[in-house]
């Protein structure tokens, strides 16, 4: 089995290879910004009907699927994460190991009712912004009420950020927010992310 | 007064060099000294001021030159409305044109220079301009077309040098510029009285607010008026204020930001300027442009003083009585030694007793009220100043600067009787205050769709809340009309609380207004102009930025304008940076006064935003360099890039066009490319296409009716070219499908139409037959895809490939799931070449990795990766169609020689146009090949076909070249072409014309398949 490499792995190399700590505007331990690429993340769509019966999809993720448009459910013992995209339509996100297990108990629950489940692991880049000013990082390039009043832990979209088509996930239990882009233009959303939190202070981790 | 401290500028030398600033007033930090230049010379100026404030204080007068007629002019406002002080501010990169010096913060080390004048602000060739000034009436530019019609081709190059701005930089900015967006409950505009107790009472209530503020500090109007608050200096509520709202969650206030624009939905933009107006350090963009969306909105915008039109009244010296008390209060800056004030109104009396109270000698009072009286007035002669009542200023008197106004006794229209000595008489001084009243700012109102009003007692247009006014916009304060300081607080926190309830907050309460004494201002006189039967002698300036006169506005209306729209494109008054904020509302009394039209029936022009000029930087953002719009890269292109590609976008995704070896051209190294691929083995990047995954148990009924083609029969594990349409009978897309499972295909898409066809069939499902149980997911991203072309094709796959891949394991379009080179794939055996060969999918993590394994497992066969320019040429060669060059929008299946494909029975979309006799003509343009009959000659890319190249135009044309290249398997340049009842005339010859390169190629009309037709080479 050859390597996968994400597409971060060369601009983190040309990062480090440019002698910077990653922190504009300050001192590592001030920087107000930690950027952290998420590497091993599997994620799945699911598809199917808006409003499955409840507990119907509880025993192959551990928790209820969410049908509220923007929140998103977590195990209680893992990171797996079922993201609502749109009416009948989940991201389902979690370690790479535990892909094939959980792909193999959605299947089983979607047998003989209407849906899909594709793997798209592959079709995504993911950063996590964490930090006191992570939000406004992404509020320069993203139209969306950010407010954590209002962006509330759990609470996930499907928007645009400077251009590009993301998916904003608030993790709980300030874990920051998780940003899903297509893989083929991760180097943009490096760019935007490292230029927008120049004036707060930037650590680069993972 | 203390020097710049550690500046070692010297002691003392701030206060030499300010003659005109006095001690203990104004909000500039004494303490702290800086250093700036204007036009080459040095001066100096304290933190707190603005560059037009330190000019002041600096003593100079003279800072621009009038776009026209190139006369002297001096600072005349204190913010956003200033018309003349408009200065290049730095040089270089970071240059910036149109500036106001009013609006310019002052900081150590800036640069600034006047514009519109050469060679220098002092001595000026332009202004002959002025000589010439009966040549160049109203409109004189619009009469320059005219006549003689080569006229404006010699006029246009001087009138454009003349027009009066400053000049881009010419390098690329080395600053950033940041775009930001907010969301609130509340944005007020505007941070004076009105704004600061509306955000004041929102916040209190619980909103979440944004107070924007043009000013470098809160406060509005206060900062420059002694006016009382709770018995206090105003400022001190104002200090108040500001903290209360700094401390409470919620509250953004935003200073040297100047609110931009309102648009539809209570959207806003905002431009900051941030920092203190030096250049910002690295880590900072130099502007923020916010985009707020707010749910209430509070207009606190102020008003704009104006003045009144009286000969050369545009003399250095001439000011607005308002912005004279806002330079002496905030600045403590004096407009001169002596003054003259010339009124119609009260506001201009508090100016003079405070200039009187700071130490300026207040020469005369010049009203043209025949009894002004009041509080202001009895305190204005108790301190001993002349007082003119029913006295109006004909004209100042003076060379370069102020010496004196000539005043003599006036009607209630402004009128004198004559300008001769005996009725007239001069008054000196060095600075002549005006006001002729106030105008709210009512310009983000009217962007909102706001109505206005004339009001009769005010003179001016004010809001109109009552007559269809824009949901969740509320206007308070001076803005409103509402100029008594009591009024603006009342209005204010009424506005904020009820906004904060408007958006659903409940803990709005009642709030008690500070104790403000009210002021009873006496009626204002209507006075425009100042007229008498020489008046026409001198100009009477309407617009000091555009040079527009009330003569020029009475002869529009002689030549017959009567809307204000056109009046201001005829003689431009209210163009230009300043669009009329002093000039508009007189300028339409003056008009109204010549057409013999009530003002309010001759109405105002429409505001527009933005407010001020906006920065290009500002509003790109950082949507510049590589940030413009993403750039799509597939998993290989870091490899491509080491291998010599040279990159063509297509779309967002740049691709590898072809990979230069050593010193050979562009068409060496594609030739190059292509031989290999048909002679040996070839690699090339396909990532690019769209790839849809379907699920469910409707897929191949779905795909029945999105194809022309039967997909039916299609097997597991088998692939089928398939042709799509519009529902107008045009072939809008094409690609392959494969049967993944009983219930999984994958479709493959164009490059180019990835997105369209996925809204499409998205839109199918989800609208025209949400009966089928179909799902779609695009999976472009997570497949890296590479095809491996050519008759080596087979050699190389075998030794990565754990399966069977001879003609029996994975015959001509067929589909396998194995491992290449360890790596998960999907091989499937398709082809666009017309060679054997192979197109292999892996998760686009591990593509480059598989991408490389290939080309090292290709290299004992001598495996070329090949580009998008090889590919087009081999496709070309093969006859196929792509989409855009044939597929064009205006072909049909038929056109293109696909008509066996289209399947007998049931129904697809598009079918029934195709029956439509215009579909089915004989002669339609059909897909047919050409080769030069010279065979060295090459087919000019999009070339008209004609039959005789030397008729005149136009031609009978008899197609086009829709695709050109050269082959180097055939030795010559060949061409996919359409060309009416094509197929028929095989073996005809036609000219290929292109006016564009001037060449006409006589050429054959062919087979448009060049290579293999049987297609022997792609089963091997």
């Amino acid at each position: 089995m050859v390597g996968a490499e994400s597409e971060f792995a060369a601009v983190l190399k040309e990062h480090a290879a440019g002698g910077t700590d990653g922190v504009v505007g300050g001192d590592s331990d001030k920087a107000r910004v930690v950027i952290t690429t998420v590497e091993g993340r599997a994620v799945l769509n699911l598809r199917t009907v808006p409003q499955p019966a409840p507990g119907l999809f509880a025993s192959a993720l551990g928790f209820e699927l969410p049908t509220t448009a923007g929140r998103s459910g977590v195990a209680a013992d893992r990171p797996l994460h079922a993201l609502w995209t749109g009416p009948g339509d989940w991201l389902i996100t979690c370690a790479d190991a535990d892909r094939p297990s959980l792909e193999t108990r959605l299947r089983a629950t979607l047998d003989g009712m209407t849906g899909a489940l594709t793997d798209v692991s592959h079709g995504s880049a993911v950063l996590n912004l964490s930090g006191p000013a992570a939000v406004d990082v992404l509020a320069q390039g993203c139209g969306i009420d950010l407010d954590p009043a209002v962006f509330t832990d759990g609470a996930c979209a499907m928007t645009a950020l400077a251009r590009m088509r993301v998916v904003i996930h608030r993790l709980p239990s300030g874990g920051g927010y998780d940003v899903y882009v297509a893989r083929s233009v991760a180097e943009n959303l490096w760019h935007f992310v490292t230029v927008a939190a120049m004036e707060y202070g930037y650590r680069v981790e993972g | 007064m203390s020097g710049g401290e550690g500046k070692g500028k010297g002691k003392g030398r701030g206060g030499s060099s300010n003659p005109l600033r006095v001690a203990d007033l104004g909000r500039i930090d004494r303490t702290r000294e800086l250093s700036f230049t204007f036009n080459g010379t040095r001066h100096y100026g304290f933190e707190g001021d603005t560059l037009a404030s330190a000019l002041l204080a600096n003593g100079v007068r003279l800072v621009a030159r009038s776009s026209k007629y190139h006369r002297r002019r001096g600072i005349v406002g204190a913010g956003a409305e200033e018309p003349n002080a408009l200065v290049q501010l730095e040089t270089g990169a970071r240059t910036e044109p149109n500036l106001r010096a009013t609006q310019v913060l002052l900081y150590d080390g800036l640069v600034a220079s006047s514009q519109n004048c050469w060679p220098s602000v002092g001595f000026d060739i332009g202004a002959i301009n002025e000589t010439l000034s009966r040549l160049l009436p109203a409109g004189f530019h619009y009469k320059t077309f005219m006549w003689p019609a080569s006229g404006w081709m010699t006029y246009e190059k001087f009138i454009r040098r003349a027009a009066g701005l400053g000049h881009a930089p010419k390098v690329a900015d080395p600053d950033r510029y940041a775009h930001r967006h907010a969301h609130c409950d509340v944005l007020v505009c505007g941070a004076g009285p009105a704004g600061l107790a509306a955000a004041l009472a929102a916040a209190r209530g619980g909103a979440r607010v944004i107070l924007a503020d043009e000013g470098s500090e809160v406060g509005g109007a206060l900062l420059g008026d002694r006016a009382q608050i709770n018995r206090n200096e105003a400022t001190r509520w104002v200090q108040e204020v500001a903290a209360e709202l700094g401390s409470t969650p919620g509250v953004r206030v935003l200073v040297r930001s100047q609110v931009a624009a309102l648009w539809d939905h209570n959207m806003a933009t905002v431009v900051e300027q941030v920092g203190s107006g030096a250049p910002v350090a690295a880590h900072l963009p130099r502007q923020r442009l916010w985009k707020v969306r707010a749910r209430e909105i509070v207009i606190a915008t102020g008003a704009i003083e104006r003045s009144i039109a009286f000969g050369d009244n545009d003399l250095p010296g001439v000011m607005l009585a308002g912005s004279a008390r806002t330079y002496l209060n905030r600045y403590g800056v004096q407009p001169g030694r002596r003054a003259v004030v010339f009124t119609n109104n009260d506001s201009a009396w508090s100016a003079a007793l405070d200039l009187h109270r700071s130490g300026v000698e207040v020469s005369a009072i010049v009203d043209v009220r025949q009894a002004p009286s009041g509080p202001l007035c009895e305190a204005a002669v108790a301190a001993g100043i002349r007082v003119y009542p029913g006295h109006g200023v004909l004209r100042t008197l003076g060379g370069h600067t102020l010496r004196a106004a000539l005043i003599a006794p006036v009607d209630a229209a402004g009128r004198a009787a004559s300008d001769a000595r005996g009725t007239a008489f001069p008054v000196e001084g060095d600075a002549l205050l005006v006001s002729g009243g106030w105008n709210p700012a009512v310009h983000l109102w009217s962007q909102a769709r706001g109505r206005l009003r004339f009001d009769e007692a005010l003179a001016t247009f004010v809001p109109d809340p009552a007559d269809r006014p824009p949901a969740h916009v509320r206007i308070v304060g001076s803005a409103a009309g509402a100029f008594a300081l009591a009024d603006c607080v009342v209005q204010g926190l009424a506005a904020g609380r009820a906004a904060a309830s408007d958006a659903g907050l409940g803990r709005s309460q009642t709030m008690f207004p500070p104790m403000i004494e009210r002021e009873t201002p006496g009626p204002l006189l209507p006075v425009w102009q100042v007229n008498h039967p020489g008046a026409h002698r001198y100009k009477r300036f309407l617009d000091l930025q555009n040079d527009v006169t009330v003569a020029d506005v009475e002869l529009a209306a002689r030549e017959g304008y009567r809307s204000v729209e056109h009046l201001k494109r005829y003689t431009t008054l209210g163009m230009g940076t300043d669009q009329g904020k002093l000039s508009n509302i007189s300028g339409l009394a003056i008009l109204a006064g010549a057409i013999d039209k009530p003002i309010p029936q001759v109405g105002t022009t429409t505001f527009r935003p933005p407010y001020t000029p906006v920065t290009l930087g500002a509003v790109a953002g950082p949507g510049t360099g590589i940030a413009i719009d993403p750039m799509r890269k597939t998993a290989m292109d870091g490899w491509h890039a080491a291998n010599g590609a040279v990159f063509v976008n297509t779309g967002l995704w740049r691709r590898a066009q072809f990979y230069r070896q050593g010193r050979e051209s562009d068409l060496d190294a594609v030739n190059r490319e292509v031989r290999a691929a048909r002679n040996g083995v070839g690699l090339v990047d396909i990532s690019t296409l769209g790839k849809i995954d379907l699920q469910g148990r409707d897929c191949a009924e779905f795909l029945q009716r999105i194809y022309i083609n039967d997909f039916a029969t299609l097997a597991v594990g088998r692939c089928r070219h398939g042709v799509m349409l519009r529902e107008d009978g045009m072939v809008f897309d094409d690609g392959t499908v494969t049967r993944l499972g009983e219930q999984n295909y994958l479709m493959t898409t164009t490059t180019a139409h990835a997105v369209a066809v996925m809204s499409r069939l998205e839109y199918l499902l989800q609208v025209e037959w949400p009966d089928l149980d179909v799902y779609l997911t695009s999976v472009t991203e997570h497949w890296a895809a590479m095809a491996l072309a050519g008759p080596r094709s087979r050699a190389v796959l075998e030794k990565v490939a754990d399966i069977d891949v001879s003609d029996a394991g994975l015959p001509y379009m067929a589909y396998r799931e194995c491992r290449v080179a360890g790596v998960p794939a999907r091989v499937f055996r398709i082809s666009f070449s017309g060679e054997r060969s192979y197109e292999i999918n892996v998760p686009a993590g591990q593509g480059r990795a598989a991408w490389e394994a290939l080309i090292g497992a290709g290299a004992p066969e001598g495996l070329v990766a090949y580009g998008t320019e090889a590919m087009g040429v081999m496709r070309i060669e093969k006859g196929h169609f792509v989409v855009g060059p044939e597929a064009d929008g205006r072909t049909t299946p038929d056109d293109l020689g696909l008509q066996r494909m289209i399947r007998k029975e049931g129904d697809f979309i598009g079918r029934r146009s195709l029956s439509k006799p215009a579909l089915a003509a004989e002669d339609r343009p059909q897909m047919v090949g050409l080769v030069p009959v010279q065979a060295r000659e090459p087919i000019p890319r999009g070339s008209m076909l004609v039959i005789e190249p030397r008729q005149v135009t136009p031609y009978p044309m008899e197609g086009f070249v829709a695709s050109t290249c050269f082959s180097p398997t055939i030795g010559c340049s060949i061409a996919l072409a359409l060309v009416s009842r094509g197929r028929l005339r095989k073996g005809q010859r036609l000219w290929a014309m292109s006016p564009l390169v001037r060449m006409s190629i006589e050429v054959e009309v062919v087979d448009p398949v060049f290579v293999d037709p049987a297609g022997d080479r792609l089963r091997g």
